[in-house]
């Protein structure tokens, strides 16, 4: 049972309690660039995940063979080559995707998650574990990605996935801009911390009730 | 010692395998990439014109001209448009610049005598998303360089102002995106000064 339930925490915690985004404060460079439209979030983060998988399981296939005063330097060769695949895949095959993320793409390479999963997590574990681990912190990312981006394109444009759904609604172009990136990412992580601290709170009370009852029977 | 030669072979495989893939990758890609960017590029040309079918280059010895040394801004890439019933719609000319935050590409219509716009299509720009990108194709922008409400075409050279437009060398910028607009307005104006100059020094217009 211990590996099943733990492969499922492996997936899992990237959702929430772990989210790359909203609770380790990675990869905001990226998140506040993009996020103006739910397309364009939807391709940053498919892309990044796509990569985070990739050099998760390389990196964890080759961590017992990498001295680790080189490992950095190995983690961002290994992680620029797959984005420059991506980057390039992507202009062959899916044209209009790549002239909306145009210059994003790049950028994955200085992405801090993926440094960030290759040095905590795949230089530690198995490479089954690593991609189940990258699966879960890309699908946090995108997630956290869309949301975001949804907001931005309602207010800022009008819009969801390019489709007008506010008609006569006078945009906030703030909201496009970088300022509003910072205000609505800022509103996200105020509200993911209120709720992992009414969690928190509620949990020790729980603790507290049963051992209250337990001195008191 | 043998840290040290262990961190360089090391280094030199993950090198190696880089290298390598990265060079399959691009010889599987790059005549795909080429041929969309080709692709992209011909639908442009063709679009800028309502009906456009058919794209004929304006100067045909442009490529040997310009390997010869002459100077590009004397020979704009223009190609000559026709319908699908062969009649001429006017010239589509490729123009450049800088806007914002990167270079714009764009294709410019113009009527025959290059002295009317008829068409705006941006290829290639790296504008501010949702500001400067309403230069792009879909949006009320460009639509101005089709045509003007009420008829008419605008006419270069083009100043940009803001608020409503009273006559036809004035284009209306976008809003809070003043200076994408101005850099468009300033491609075109250059544009068409660089053909106009190549149209006045070849009358017949085929340069052949």
């Amino acid at each position: 049972m211990s590996k099943d339930a733990s492969a499922v925490r492996d997936l899992v915690k990237g959702l929430w309690d772990e989210n790359p985004i909203l609770r380790q404060l990675l990869g905001l460079c990226p998140t506040l660039a993009v996020s103006t439209s739910v397309n364009n979030s939807l391709g940053m983060g498919v892309a990044a995940t796509f990569v985070l998988i990739c050099s998760s399981v390389l990196i964890s296939l080759i961590r017992g063979a990498v001295p680790k005063q080189v490992r950095i330097a190995t983690y961002i060769v290994v992680i620029a080559t797959f984005v420059t695949l991506v980057d390039l895949s992507m202009k062959a095959w899916f044209p209009a995707l790549s002239a909306s993320l145009g210059a994003f793409i790049p950028l994955i390479v200085v992405n801090c998650i993926i440094l960030g999963r290759a040095e905590a997590f795949a230089s530690k574990n198995g490479p089954g574990r690593s991609a189940i681990d990258a699966l879960g912190m890309g699908a946090g990312f995108t997630a956290t990605l869309v949301v975001l981006g949804a907001v931005r394109e309602l207010l800022g444009a009008g819009q969801l996935m390019g489709r007008t759904v506010l008609p006569g609604f006078e945009p906030w172009i703030v909201m496009i801009l970088p300022a509003g990136a910072f205000l609505v990412l800022g509103l996200m992580l105020g509200t993911a911390n209120a709720v992992n601290q009414r969690r928190q709170e509620s949990a020790r009370r729980a603790l507290r009730d049963a051992w209250l009852q337990k001195a008191g029977s | 010692m043998k840290t040290t030669l262990h961190m360089v072979v090391t280094l030199f495989i993950v090198g190696l395998f880089s290298g390598g893939a990265l060079s399959l990758v691009n010889q599987a890609t790059a005549p795909r990439i080429a041929e969309q960017e080709r692709l992209a590029k011909e639908a442009a040309v063709l679009q800028v014109f309502v009906g456009g079918a058919k794209a004929e280059p304006l100067i045909a010895d442009r490529d040997a001209r310009l390997a010869a040394g002459a100077d590009p801004a004397t020979l704009p890439e223009t190609y000559r448009i026709y319908d699908a019933e062969g009649r001429e719609l006017g010239l589509a000319v490729m123009g450049q610049g800088i806007g914002f935050t990167d270079v714009i590409k764009l294709v410019l219509g113009v009527s025959p005598d290059a002295g009317e716009v008829r068409g705006l299509h941006v290829i290639k720009d790296s504008e501010t998303p949702g500001l400067g990108t309403k230069i792009r194709p879909g949006s009320e922008f460009p639509k101005q360089f089709a045509g003007l409400e009420g008829g008419g075409h605008l006419q270069p050279p083009l100043k940009v102002i803001k608020g409503r437009r009273s006559g036809p060398n004035e284009v209306e910028a976008i809003t809070a995106a003043t200076i994408s607009s101005q850099a468009v307005a300033t491609i075109v104006n250059e544009t068409v000064a660089s053909l106009r100059g190549y149209l006045a020094a070849n009358p017949a217009g085929g340069g052949i």
